[in-house]
């Protein structure tokens, strides 16, 4: 087994590796714009001369490879946070968009599992076809739509809450005071409703397919009451596909959503990295991109081992 | 009954029977069962994925039909009447699409308004009063309007016709345009052209406005020919009407190379232009679109875009799952990188590029472009599922005692285990459907993609340019995100009526 | 996991949960409350500003910051008294003219009886840094220095060493002992070091007769060709037209940086190039145009620049060109200070550049206006608090102005989020889209910004380079053409098919018809004339009448100039239906068009996002076009594509795309140099610039130049024509008609020439809440309402939450 891992984890860095090159040689192709008045064209090209952008890509690629492995300098931004260490653009802009979704997993996860879990036992009664209905719409109604209706109607109708989220000054200079939190409760909220109803359709899916299997009959016939084998034996096997789901969910928590964070006013990175694209703020568009893409990497060997260790008979590569 | 109680069983209910001819197995009176047979009858017994199936079909035909029945062309766009509500005549007799909503005014408002109606009254210039205004056909007011203050301001909520609202515009015409327009005015009785006011007047507040047709201050509130403000409450409107050489109404400006430039009610240069009476069932979008064709032809491209995208993804995730699952080892180790590298290809990044460097250059139209974004990185999550899948079923025991018997690889892939894994793959093929649609209106809410032209849209497009009006037009992203959550649901719950139907555990159990 | 799955689970996070919840309620720091009887501006910004170094500052977003906490010598303010616009001294006490008097001339090449080249500018004493430490000259001359520093290549150092208050000897300053490739072609037929020069070094590279070694510069932006270069050139033609073998044999020697050395090899290689019919069949002599050379500048030290400190608050301003007193005072209501100490601190090396992140936060940022920078947070709020320290609040000059105690900007891109947040009375001020205008049409919290933005469609009308996009774009099945944009009639028959009342009232947000390159904005010597609007002058209107030849006088149809002018609507069907058959004619016996061609245009009107407005721009276009062919040739055959691209203006100045819409704008007070944006390639990159070449074309006009009463017409290059109504320019200090006249016949031969159509000019809508309320509501363009300086309160912080409370939490403006 720890061979198994160790091979992985190799391969994980080749990946992320000639991902990275791909990904530099796409953005390079995308030229920024020229100013148009003649003496700042020229100053521009001089400066974009001086960092050294008219150099073939490939050269450009392997300063850019040597900035990282000699000095872990990722880059300064030059757009959008003006000479800024690339590090310090996203950093800022991380603890705004982890709380906001850590938030909204501590409430989501707990009832999704639990919603999906009551439809599945109810399957097929009233309660079951009101559920997935319910989850039908908030899987398919688009995220700035009911982000839309929860501001309007929570907020600009009745004032209960505020409609953005505060800023760090008015909050009392701390991300955890009452008032940063109240803030936070729309975007929080809006960010849930798709989470809990696909989580619980989730449930609701494997658990169904997993009580109509043959074990759960022996299990019956074995004299346990019905509670007892939901409990011990069909939720454990539901569990196989659910667990690396929400684990992928707490990795996703980092991407922030991009239109929550726009209608919100949440300062988060879910915005940065389109913005980098737009503005083509390379260094941090690079950054960004490796920081998602090793992290979901990582996340595919770590869900992957789960199989293995929830599921015994499920041994990951034997044939 | 305990087998001793037989006792007498009358002689005549035996008789003999031969050896040979007593057979266990009576041969069935039910028609033979195939495989699809069964899957649609389990199938139906599910209500709610049926009713899923034939919404799908509804919604399908109404985005086939409707251009067939509707009265507007794909292409039919007003300008003026853009962003305006449901309406139908039959309808709003019973109260819904009536076209009207309230709002509140304040004075001034009210008096641009209600002016409106005085002026569509006063067909020549002479000047009507208030009340013939309000009584007036093409009055914007329907009801309501009495006065009243709040925080010492004068304010009036009234019921608001959305397409009278629109008043007068002014427009330029040829010399044959305008004897066209004034013949259809003797032969249809609606008067089309109004008095044309005095544009270069110090009274006059806008050069653009065509309901600004009374004396106005600097601020466009309502002022005699001295000057002082009037109240609407109490006063009449004072109109700033062009007079010819000899003092008549004129009815025209002169411009250069003999062009007119008129003042004319919109409401009757619609029926002038159109034929019949404006009516949009599903309202206008902002362009000026009527939504209900729109939304057919939308719904017609985005299902196309949908059902080819989720067909490809389904062929090659089913075929790469498959070898990856089944093979495992070594093999697996590889597709898995290779799968890993195209899933780290960043999505918003490639579509960009692709619209960057095909459409732009107009080598590729935008609809072949997404397709090609989409099944780029779309196939992956097939793949993994089937992946998965094969993983489940790969150590079952039948499988197994399948290749003792000498099964070929392939035969035990597609035959054995592949059905087993039908069920989700089915429904994970039918919910990229509308996922599809869903990434497709964040493509082009984040402006990356456009399918919108005279002639074509889509349900993601549509979306997206109603998101901007959400809190002063809901109607616009209303109708295009009902269709497009009927659409999910109903595929969704299609879905799983399709996975436990194809679900061969589950052939001829009961529920 | 051994207990089973789900209560496990459940257990975990409602512990977590719970953990969560203790830590936000236990540290509730102090609430930010705004002071109730204070008074503070909710504003908001749709992007976060990214710098606000006077030196480095590009987009109009990054000036939000220091438009609160810098201030000019000087500043435009509304007059009370007058009603009119008045100069209001600030950072300094006066700025005068002293040309006349001033001591040793001929150091800094000032001529006898020359004015406007000196200012002596009279600091204010009483200026201080927000942290207490006086502004004295020495601040301005370490600024200035800094500002010029050969090694920043600041963005803005161009407004010092090449604009209108240019100082002496700055440009010299900036590049001073640097050594980069100079063009060798001077202008036209000019060059520094002419072919027949050449010197044949030996080792085998040409030199000039003073032994600089000569290079071709394959990626420099060569003036002779209209700001393209060799590569662009040969990237856009095909394979045999540029004979691109000879372009790769020279790329083979060139260096990394694209310089090829000139020797009697590279040189018959580029001759081969350049002569090739396709290329216009070039003379050996016109090879010096595409040669640069070393040139290092001298070592330049500062004290060769003209800004002198006289004493401790007295400096003197040395231009090195004439400028009246209403420009240089316009230009210095914006001044480049920086604190010196947390400039240097900022400094880094990045490559061979030098740059600071002066100006980027609160903690490396020193304001010195009105308001202080408080606290800034990316994407979300900054906070502008009254500066103590500022000499305006002590020095009884500013009575009654500056009311605003506090502003608060948040950070919000959501048109949505911004409209609920100003109706329920969280944001003073917002800007309307056009939908929004049918609801907010009638409040009275409206104002109206007109802006000096001028849209227009713009083409290339270079023949061959037509036909090489309209073969990229043809494929074996259909044939497609764009020659036909060469022809002046098809592109003035385009023009005349627009009706443009309709264009705007059904396709934009309140944009005015334009018929003029420049519209009402443009004051032609506001110095003078407040009421001197170039779009209302005579000359002005006559330019219209006579392009839409609408006469007037006896036996006309409109008696006087204003009447003619009024109803012109550049729109005019069958005329244009008899251009387009004229067009076809021309073009087919000419074999520039057959029957079977399709006539498809592709115009980028947007960098990135394709709104719905802009589609049914295009549509409403389309609509006209397919009106105005009705009955021709061309019936049913032309469509206009609007696309997106990233750089649509060089796209089309390098002959990538056929056609684009843009606009040009700014410089309200200045309609003279506004007009280089259409004639002065080196002033800005030309868009029409592939197949009109300003310096080449050449126009009449008709006026008395000699001043001895008779009218005589002189004819030159337009080029030459924009020079000379400009500083050095020979008319440029003549008499304001003769000027008035250059400047209205500029513009009616370029309108003329058809290489752009103009449609319309744009204006913004803004509505304010009840809190607050602007001096005046009549719009003059030099103070817009009053602006901030004279912004009063209806209501303090406190009365107005209670204001808003009374309304049920949510305001009424429609």
């Amino acid at each position: 087994m720890f061979k198994y891992v160790l091979k992985r984890i190799a391969l994980v860095f080749v990946t992320f590796f000639i991902i990275m090159t791909m990904c530099f040689i796409l953005i390079k192709l995308l030229q920024p714009e020229k100013p148009m008045l003649g003496a700042q064209a020229a100053m521009e090209l001089a400066r974009r001369e001086a960092l050294g952008y008219n150099k073939p890509i490939l050269v450009q690629y392997a300063i850019y490879l040597r900035n990282i492995l000699t000095k872990w300098d990722w880059g300064t931004s030059w757009e959008i946070d003006y000479m800024a260490p690339v590090n310090e653009v996203i950093f800022d802009r991380l603890l705004p968009t982890v709380l906001i979704n850590l938030y909204s997993m501590v409430f989501s996860v707990p009832f999704g599992i639990i919603i999906g879990i009551y439809a599945a036992l109810k399957k097929n009664r009233w309660q079951d076809h009101l559920i997935s209905t319910w989850i039908m719409i908030f899987v398919s109604v688009p995220s700035y739509v009911y982000a839309f209706i929860v501001q309007y109607f929570l907020s600009y109708k009745t004032g209960w809450f505020p409609l953005i989220m505060s800023s760090y000054a008015d909050a009392g200079g701390t991300f955890f005071s009452w008032t940063m939190f109240r803030s936070m409760v729309l975007p929080v909220l809006a960010l849930s409703f798709s989470t809990i109803a696909s989580l619980a359709r989730y449930t609701r899916a494997e658990l169904t397919e997993v009580l109509t299997s043959d074990f759960m009959l022996l299990a019956r016939t074995k004299g346990l009451t019905s509670r007892q084998a939901t409990t011990r034996h069909a939720l454990r096997n539901a569990m196989v596909p659910i667990l690396p789901m929400i684990i992928s969910m707490f990795i996703g928590v980092l991407d922030g959503s991009l239109i929550i964070e726009k209608i919100f006013a949440v300062p988060g990175v879910g915005g940065l990295y389109l913005n980098s694209i737009n503005l083509l703020d390379y260094d941090v568009f690079m950054a960004v991109g490796m920081f998602y893409t090793f992290i979901n990497l990582s996340s595919m060997i770590v869900i992957d081992l789960s199989y293995g260790f929830i599921d015994p008979r499920v041994r990951m590569g034997e044939r | 009954m305990k087998p001793t109680d037989l006792g007498n069983i009358p002689a005549e209910k035996l008789e003999f029977a031969h050896q040979s001819d007593i057979r266990h197995d009576v041969k069935f009176e039910t028609k033979p069962l195939n495989y699809f047979q069964d899957a649609w009858l389990r199938f139906r017994k599910n209500k709610s994925s049926v009713i899923a199936f034939i919404i799908i079909i509804a919604i399908v035909l109404f985005a086939f039909l409707t251009p067939l029945f509707s009265r507007y062309p794909v292409s039919f766009s007003d300008g003026i009447y853009s962003k305006k509500l449901p309406k139908s005549f039959v309808l709003s007799k019973i109260g819904i699409a009536t076209g009207t909503r309230e709002r509140t005014l304040s004075d001034k408002g009210y008096a641009y308004t209600l002016g409106i109606g005085i002026a569509a009254a006063d067909t020549d210039g002479q000047g009507a009063t208030k009340q013939e205004g309000l009584a007036c056909e093409f009055s914007p007011i329907v009801s309501g309007g009495e006065l009243y203050t709040s925080h010492n301001k004068n304010y009036h909520d009234c019921v608001i016709d959305d397409y009278l609202e629109t008043g007068f515009t002014y427009m330029q015409v040829t010399e044959s345009q305008y004897e066209d327009m004034l013949a259809w005015q003797e032969e249809s009785g609606r008067q089309l052209i109004y008095p044309m006011v005095d544009i270069s007047s110090d009274f006059n507040f806008s050069r653009t406005d065509a309901n600004y047709w009374y004396k106005t201050d600097d601020s466009g509130n309502p002022v005699n020919s001295l000057g002082e403000r009037l109240d609407i409450n109490k006063d009449e409107l004072e109109e700033n009407y062009l007079r010819n050489t000899d003092g008549s109404i004129a009815f025209y400006q002169g411009k250069a190379s003999n062009m007119k430039y008129v003042r004319v009610l919109y409401y009757n240069y619609f029926i002038y232009k159109n034929g019949h009476e404006p009516a949009f069932l599903l309202g206008t979008d902002g362009a000026g679109y009527d939504i209900l064709v729109r939304l057919a032809s939308g719904t017609r491209l985005s299902l196309l875009l949908a059902i080819c995208v989720s067909a490809i993804n389904l062929t090659i995730g089913a075929v790469y799952g498959a070898v990856e699952g089944y093979y495992g080892g070594l093999v697996d180790l590889i597709l898995e990188r290779v799968s890993d590298i195209i899933s780290g290809v960043p999505f918003i990044i490639v579509a960009t590029l692709f619209q960057l460097h095909l459409v732009a250059t107009g080598k590729v139209s935008t609809f072949t472009a997404l397709l090609f974004a989409f099944v780029l990185t779309g196939w992956l999550s097939t793949a993994y599922n089937v992946r998965t899948q094969f993983y489940r079923f790969k150590n079952q025991e039948y499988v197994l005692a399948a290749r003792t018997l000498g099964a070929k690889d392939l035969r035990v892939m597609f035959k054995h285990i592949f059905p087993n894994a039908l069920g989700t793959i089915i429904t994970s093929s039918v919910l990229v459907i509308p996922s599809v649609i869903f990434s497709e209106s964040m493509l082009s809410y984040l402006g990356i993609a456009n399918m919108n032209s005279s002639t074509q849209t889509s349900l993601g497009t549509m979306l997206a340019n109603g998101q901007q009006y959400l809190s002063t037009f809901p109607h616009i992203i209303f109708f295009p995100a009902v269709i497009i959550s009927l659409l999910m649901i109903s595929f969704n719950l299609f879905g799983n009526g399709l996975r436990d139907a194809f679900n061969p555990t589950l052939r001829g159990s009961e529920d | 996991m051994k207990k089973n799955g789900k209560t496990g689970v459940l257990r975990l996070f409602s512990l977590i949960f719970a953990v969560m919840m203790l830590i936000s309620f236990a540290s509730c720091g102090k609430k930010d409350k705004d002071d109730p009887s204070g008074y503070t501006f909710n504003d908001y910004i749709e992007a976060t500003p990214d710098k606000w170094n006077a030196h480095t500052w590009e987009t109009s977003g990054d000036r939000y910051v220091s438009g609160f906490t810098e201030i000019g010598f000087v500043d435009i303010a509304y007059d009370p008294e007058t009603g009119g616009w008045k100069w209001a001294y600030e950072m300094a006490d006066a700025m005068e003219d002293v040309t006349a008097d001033f001591a040793d001339k001929e150091k800094w090449g000032i001529e006898e009886g020359q004015t406007g080249r000196v200012w002596k500018i009279s600091l204010n004493q009483a200026a201080k840094w927000a942290d207490g430490t006086p502004i004295n000259a020495d601040t301005y001359i370490y600024s200035m220095q800094q500002l010029l520093n050969p090694e920043m290549k600041n963005y803005r150092a161009n407004a010092h060493y090449s604009d209108d208050i240019a100082i002496v000897g700055a440009y010299d300053y900036f590049y001073s002992g640097s050594t980069s490739k100079v063009q060798n072609f001077k202008g036209p037929d000019t060059y520094v070091y002419p072919y027949e020069t050449w010197v044949l070094g030996d080792d085998g590279v040409y030199t000039g007769e003073d032994g600089t070694k000569l290079y071709f510069g394959l990626n420099d932006v060569l003036n002779y060709l209209d700001g393209a270069s060799l590569t662009e050139y040969k990237d856009y033609m095909t394979e045999e037209q540029c004979g691109s073998a000879a372009y790769d044999l020279l790329a083979a020697k060139a260096d990394d940086k694209g310089y090829v050395p000139v020797t009697d090899e590279t040189k018959d290689i580029l001759f081969g190039f350049t002569s090739a019919d396709v290329w216009g069949n070039e003379t050996e002599d016109l090879l010096a145009a595409y040669v640069l050379y070393d040139y290092t500048f001298p070592v330049f030290d500062w004290e060769g620049v003209g800004l002198l400190k006289v004493d401790d608050y007295t400096l003197y301003y040395i231009c090195a060109e004439p400028i009246s007193e209403f420009n240089f005072y316009v230009n210095m209501t914006s001044i480049w200070l920086v604190y010196e100490k947390l400039y240097e601190e900022g400094k880094t090396k990045v490559g061979d550049l030098v740059a600071t992140n002066y100006g980027t936060a609160v903690n490396n940022y020193m304001s010195y206006g009105p308001y202080k920078l408080v606290s800034f947070e990316k994407d979300k709020q900054i906070i502008f608090e009254k500066n103590e320290n500022w000499y305006g609040y002590t020095d009884g000059k500013h009575e009654g102005q500056y009311q605003t105690d506090k502003i608060r900007c948040t950070i919000v891109s959501d048109h949505n989020t911004q409209l609920e947040l100003f109706e329920t009375g969280k944001l003073d001020i917002v800007s309307l889209t056009s939908d929004d205008m049918n609801e907010y049409r009638h409040s009275d919290n409206l104002q109206k910004l007109p802006q000096t933005y001028t849209f227009r469609f713009f083409f290339v009308t270079d023949k061959d380079v037509l036909r090489t996009l309209s073969e990229n774009a043809s494929s074996d099945s259909k044939k497609v053409n764009k020659v036909i944009l060469a022809y002046d009639d098809f592109r003035h028959a385009m023009s005349l098919a627009i009706d443009r009342a309709d264009y705007v009232l059904k396709g934009t947000a309140g944009h005015d018809a334009a018929f003029g390159l420049m519209n009402s904005l443009y004051y032609y010597d506001i110095e003078n004339d407040p009421d001197s609007i170039y779009r209302k002058s005579d000359e002005a209107k006559q330019v219209i009448c006579d392009i839409y030849d609408v006469k007037y006088g006896e036996g006309e149809k409109y008696a006087t100039l204003d009447e003619a002018y009024e109803s012109v609507t550049g729109y005019d069907v069958d005329k244009a239906k008899e251009l387009f058959q004229k067009a076809w004619d021309e073009a087919y016996a000419a074999g520039d068009v057959n029957d079977g061609d399709v006539f498809e245009f592709t115009c980028p009107v947007v960098k990135k996002e394709l709104t719905a407005e802009d589609m049914t721009q295009q549509n409403l276009i389309q609509g006209y076009i397919d009106e105005a062919i009705k009955g021709t040739p061309f019936e049913g055959k032309v469509t206009i594509t609007y696309t997106t691209n990233e750089d649509r203006y060089a796209a089309v100045g390098e002959g990538r795309v056929e056609m684009a819409r843009g606009a040009w704008g700014g410089g309200a007070f200045y309609p003279y140099s506004m007009i280089r944006c259409y004639v002065d390639p080196t002033y800005v990159e030309i868009h029409e610039r592939c197949g009109f070449d300003p310096t080449q074309e050449t126009m009449s006009v008709t006026a008395d130049f000699d001043g001895n009463g008779t009218e005589e017409t002189l004819k030159d290059s337009y080029y030459n024509w924009g020079a000379s109504i400009n500083p050095g320019g020979k008319y440029n200090l003549a008499d304001g008609k003769l000027k008035l006249k250059i400047l209205a016949a500029i513009e009616k031969n370029l309108i003329e020439q058809y290489h752009f159509i103009i449609l319309s000019s744009e204006n913004l809508v803004n509505i304010t809440s009840d809190k607050v309320k602007y001096v005046t509501d009549k719009y003059d363009v030099m103070y817009e309402f009053g602006g901030f300086r004279w912004l009063t309160y209806n209501y303090n912080n406190g009365e107005w939450e209670q204001y808003v409370k009374d309304n049920g939490g949510s305001l009424n403006y429609k």
